[in-house]
């Protein structure tokens, strides 16, 4: 504004010393009505920039909730996962199997023998029934010296002998000339 | 004109009053910001910052299948702040069914004058939850790690326990401490109130290094079935102790090694800490026997006598001014040197070692690895008792030549036998075949050392002569397994009473042996110290040594070889 009435007082004495026409002062053109939509544009984009910052912020801080919340399920769910791991392995250690089939009524093979798969089925080793498993209520109760082990000490005659003698209800006679472990 | 205050004035005041104001704010700035600014950011920082301590897992051991035997899980510890704790006595009502720990014992833990206290260490993040939701005040989790053994007591002697601090106490937890244990690594981050971490804010983490783990050479199914056989027989005969060791004699891995009485890693405190050793690799006893065999190689191998020399072998024998017997009474018998071995011999024993001479005799007993630890890696790796040849006194020869006056562990006998099995070549016994580093990377052990104890020529003489003694006229019939060769030999050693006799303290019966015998696969040793029902090897260990061999032959799928034994020339 200063300067604009400092240029209205000089100019008049500039004309006179040229002799040129002189000039009118024109009233300037109201500047406000452009001011105002502009202040407006301005103004809303500031407030624009500010809501735009205070969602970003917004969600930066509810993904970093939700993050957290997802951490702590997924680590519950490792948790779970561990202890069903250790579970399995619990259950397939020897020890619970052998349980689990005792209970089943299986006995330990007392002899080991293999069907050579290369040569024509031939029966490797020597096939005998295993023992019956110890009466009722023996599952639970310590371990007897292995029926496995009393049946090794008959020669391999006595062997055939005593799998044809014993009751088992699981090795008939028809099953006995296969019984042992196949394996190519 | 009429007169008003000069502007320019009024507006140097203004000045003058804006910049006192600013030059204050300014000052006070610089203070804050330049001065005390280290003070104020380390508050600010205090109050944000949270520093979290990342425990790293300890290495797993695993069988030679890859099964654990011991791994590292998720655990919390649950604590009290006492001074939060608002009414003692009904937190420790509302905690006490929920840790399994009586009211009575919890209440003086919550009213102690400090500010931390443990309630419980490692429980399950699943008991830690139901804490938490109990909301009492004063009350927290903090997360931690937990070793667990998910076998049992399988090959609890060799894998040993750790504390809850993560120190191995025992077993290969304890000389593998280091190797296991890893680098705890922190975590330093900003939270708001409610403790989430702010986002963008500052969050270092220096990570946890885990530790490495182990690849045992034990195969669990047979060290089950080991530790379940010797178990039966040590209470079946009333035994102190009793040990099973399984080898692969053609690379020393050791397949299983069996103790009992053993105890549970799981809970180790229900023990006598005396159980958590391994007597298979530290108990030192007097072989007996089986020493005999170490004997018979040392004179096939010197060339003092071949498996059918002669020996006349009377009933009883002076030497060194002892009398020495036979196990069992016996006329003058006309025994070769696979009668000796096969009939357990200690007259005609002492005439082989005689022909030997001590020198020859020490020479072999320490190429068997006597009077030396295995190197198995395990601790407590007995040496034995060998005396130093010096001071050998004239009695040490006869009786060292049948496995009394001198000690050793039950590994160091598995490795003489091995040696033979392995056509004369000793392979270190080794337990431990690989390390696996944290990214599952497998790092091989170094083969073990080895060297030629006897030719691979003897070493079949030894295996065809040892095969005589599971025949009807040997020692161990009840070793035999139908449809395979077995070579073994049984010994029965008098127990040195601690004054330097052997009254009255029973004996150790033992077993060992190799089958195939002409393609030897696998090598079990049954020892058992101070049976009372019975105490012939042949009789109370044979057994035991038939159950596992048989098992063992089986989980490895070892057929038998379909060869016809030698004949046996056992007299003349």
């Amino acid at each position: 504004m200063n300067m604009a009435t400092a240029t209205v007082r000089t100019r008049p004495q500039r004309e006179v010393e040229s002799h040129r026409p002189s000039l009118r002062l024109v009233a300037a053109r109201p500047l406000t009505a452009a001011r105002l939509p502009f202040a407006l544009f301005i103004g809303a984009i500031l407030s624009a920039g500010l809501v735009a910052l205070l969602l970003l912020h917004t969600m930066a801080a509810q993904d970093a909730f939700r993050l957290q919340a997802l951490q702590k399920a997924s680590a519950a769910l490792d948790d779970t996962e561990e202890q069903l791991a250790v579970a399995n392995q619990q259950q397939e250690a020897p020890a619970a199997l052998g349980a689990r089939a005792r209970a089943l009524g299986m006995v330990p093979t007392g002899s080991i023998a293999y069907v050579d798969l290369h040569h024509h089925g031939k029966v490797v080793g020597v096939v005998q029934a295993a023992a019956p498993p110890p009466p009722p209520p023996a599952p639970s109760a310590s371990p007897s010296p292995s029926p496995s082990a009393s049946a090794a000490t008959k020669s391999a005659q006595a062997n055939k002998k005593a799998a044809k003698t014993t009751t088992n209800r699981r090795v008939t006679p028809a099953h006995r000339g296969r019984g042992g472990r196949l394996t190519p | 004109m009429s007169r008003r205050p000069d502007p320019r004035k009024r507006i140097e005041l203004f000045l003058l009053g804006s910049l006192i104001i600013l030059s204050l704010v300014a000052g006070r700035l610089v203070q804050l910001q330049g001065l005390d600014s280290t003070t104020y950011t380390a508050m600010a920082e205090k109050q944000r910052l949270h520093t979290v301590a990342l425990s790293a897992p300890r290495g797993e051991i695993v069988d030679r299948d890859g099964n654990p035997l011991a791994e590292t899980v998720d655990a919390r510890d649950v604590y009290a702040d006492p001074q939060k704790v608002v009414d003692a006595a009904t937190e420790a009502g509302r905690l006490a069914p929920l840790l399994g720990v009586r009211a009575n014992v919890l209440e003086p833990l919550l009213s102690k004058k400090t500010s931390f206290v443990y309630l419980l260490r490692q429980a399950s993040p699943q008991l830690a939850a139901k804490v938490i939701d109990l909301k009492l005040p004063g009350i927290g989790v903090l997360p931690t790690m937990k070793r667990i053994y998910p076998a049992g007591t399988l090959a609890s002697n060799v894998v040993g326990f750790a504390n809850a601090d993560g120190d191995g106490l025992a077993g290969l937890e304890y000389s593998f401490q280091k190797t296991l244990s890893g680098h705890d690594g922190v975590r330093t981050f900003e939270t708001g109130l409610s403790g989430s971490p702010i986002p963008d804010g500052q969050d270092v983490v220096k990570p946890a290094v885990s530790g490495t783990g182990l690849e045992l050479t034990i195969q669990r199914d047979i060290q089950w079935k080991a530790q379940q056989a010797i178990a039966a027989q040590v209470k079946s005969v009333q035994a102190d102790s009793g040990t099973v060791i399984v080898m692969d004699p053609r690379t020393g891995q050791i397949l299983a090694l069996a103790v009992s009485p053993g105890f549970d890693p799981n809970n180790p405190s229900a023990s006598p800490s005396a159980s958590f050793g391994d007597p298979a690799i530290s108990e030192v006893y007097e072989p007996g026997s089986v020493n005999k065999v170490i004997t018979m190689s040392a004179a096939l191998q010197d060339g003092v006598a071949t498996p059918k020399s002669p020996f006349v072998v009377p009933g009883q024998l002076r030497d060194a001014g002892f009398i020495f017997h036979d196990a069992e009474p016996h006329g003058v018998e006309r025994l070769t040197l696979t009668g000796i071995l096969a009939k357990s011999s200690n007259i005609g024993t002492i005439e082989v070692a005689n022909r030997l001479g001590a020198a020859r005799m020490y020479h072999y007993l320490r190429a068997y690895g006597f009077g030396a630890p295995t190197g198995v890696g395990l601790p407590g790796d007995g040496i034995g008792l060998l005396p130093r040849l010096r001071s050998w006194t004239p009695s040490t020869l006869p009786t060292a030549a049948f496995g009394q006056g001198v000690g050793v562990t039950a590994l160091q006998v598995a490795s003489v036998y091995a040696t033979i099995a392995n056509g004369g070549i000793r392979v270190t016994p080794n337990l431990v075949s690989a390390r696996i580093e944290a990214d599952g990377t497998r790092k091989p052990s170094p083969p073990p050392e080895q060297h030629r104890v006897i030719d691979a020529r003897v070493a079949h003489q030894l295996s065809d002569m040892l095969e005589a003694v599971t025949t009807t006229e040997g020692t161990a019939p009840l070793a035999r397994i139908p449809g395979y060769r077995i070579a073994g030999k049984t010994g029965t050693a008098n127990r040195p009473n601690g004054h330097g006799g052997y009254g009255g303290a029973g004996y150790t019966a033992s077993f060992v042996g190799f089958a195939p015998a002409d393609d030897p696969k696998l090598l079990v040793e049954v020892v058992l110290q101070n049976p009372r029902k019975g105490h012939f090897g042949g009789l109370v260990a044979a057994p035991v040594f038939h159950n596992v061999m048989s098992f063992a032959l089986q989980s490895l799928k070892v057929p038998p070889t379909g060869t016809k034994p030698p004949h046996a020339k056992l007299t003349w």
